[in-house]
């Protein structure tokens, strides 16, 4: 289980649903592992549901249902003649060993990912717009390690896959880490499985050595 | 709501018959919901048609995966808005991507779970109404802050910005408003 966690100002943006983009995906996949977190996610959901109780309405036009019921009539022929497939079953393969937030980005396979860059630091950037983020996905072999930097923003991580460990401790699967620009650090990967992570990134490194 | 006086355990008996296949119960739920969930959706900035979408793809939702929602775990308003969330915020990156958006990308599972029995639900529908009563009874400022964080989506610093209150207040709004909360929250989620 994850033992470093996101704090409850994130989880809170994330649970109302103000994190869009790279750090959303990010928080995903942190989330869908860690139990801790899925409990206060699920109050600040809470909190939202009995908001949406209280907001003051506005009407949708007078035939949305019609067009609801005339979209159920649809589905029901559909399924009659394909037979009923269930999208979610599809999409939560259990025979993929990707987080499921992130299998519309990535091959079914961790393995088959086709990697870019050097055996030492290999990258799979992921295909979603962002303008204030850069997010990718890190593999760093066992015994290999980052060059000493830090940052010139924010740097978000989820670690996917084995783990590392740096100046401020030692981190496995699901583990969420923020750095900022006050956080130099030298990761090096733990043994074991490959090191893979989720990074998402507001500004670029800065080596210092 | 049109609904502000409709129980939980009255919207769990309308899930029952979603489960069912009753479209009645379907368009009850629907008359209940849908005019909070086109506010929702105008109040994080669609159109009335776009919000009208999303109001039909969170129906189509709940009528699809009705049998996965566990009314132990979440009140049934709060399913409703983890789908609203969750919907517009595939409408948002489809519209920035142009990107084919799978369903449920983001977490809702842990309000599913394999088919639970309707079983009547007097605590969680105590729980339920006395959350709300809570809510109700925050001072308007700190419901103010709330709002505007979970329905229009802005971010501490625009609050701060538009309310022209110094960030450090508006974070203690939120976290005083929460922690009211947090007592009954922590009773029902830790136990």
């Amino acid at each position: 289980m994850a033992s470093s966690h996101p704090n409850d100002d994130l989880i809170l943006e994330f649970a109302s649903g103000n994190l869009e983009s790279s750090i959303g995906l990010l928080m995903a996949c942190h989330i869908d592992t860690c139990e801790q977190c899925q409990k206060k996610m699920a109050a600040f959901e809470e909190v939202g549901g009995k908001l949406l109780e209280t907001i003051e309405v506005s009407m949708p036009s007078s035939n949305l249902f019609e067009r609801i019921e005339a979209q159920l009539d649809a589905l029901e022929e559909s399924e009659a003649s394909i037979g009923s497939i269930d999208p979610l079953a599809a999409l939560d393969s259990t025979h993929s060993d990707v987080p499921a937030p992130l299998r519309e980005f990535l091959p079914a396979q961790m393995s088959h990912i086709e990697w870019e860059g050097s055996s030492e630091l290999r990258r799979k950037p992921l295909d979603m717009i962002d303008t204030d983020f850069q997010i990718a996905l890190f593999e760093m072999p066992v015994g290999g390690s980052i060059t000493e930097h830090t940052h010139d923003g924010d740097e978000y991580v989820v670690v996917l896959q084995g783990g590392y460990q740096d100046q401020s401790g030692s981190y496995g699967v699901g583990d969420f880490i923020f750095s900022d620009s006050t956080v130099t650090h030298h990761p090096k990967s733990l043994p074991g499985l490959n090191c893979i992570f989720l990074s998402v990134l507001s500004g670029p490194l800065k080596f210092t050595t | 709501m049109a609904g502000s006086d409709v129980t939980n355990k009255e919207l769990i008996r309308l899930i029952g018959g979603i489960r069912n296949k009753d479209r009645r119960s379907l368009e009850q739920l629907f008359n209940l919901f849908a005019p909070r969930l086109q506010a929702y959706a105008i109040a994080r900035g669609c159109q009335p048609n776009e919000a009208e979408d999303i109001v039909q793809e969170v129906m189509l939702a709940v009528w699809q995966k009705s049998h996965l929602f566990d009314i132990e775990k979440a009140s049934v308003s709060t399913w409703l808005f983890t789908l609203v969330r969750n919907k517009r915020i595939d409408f948002y990156r489809k519209e920035k991507s142009g990107a084919i958006i799978s369903h449920d990308l983001w977490q809702e599972k842990i309000h599913e779970a394999s088919g639970t029995a309707l079983e009547d639900e007097n605590q969680n529908d105590l729980d339920s109404k006395n959350l709300r009563i809570m809510i109700n009874n925050i001072p308007p400022e700190q419901r103010q802050v709330l709002y505007k964080m979970y329905f229009e989506g802005k971010s501490h610093i625009e609050i701060s910005k538009e309310m022209s209150l110094p960030l450090g207040t508006v974070k203690s709004r939120i976290r005083l408003a929460i922690s009211k909360l947090e007592h009954k929250l922590k009773d029902k989620l830790y136990g």
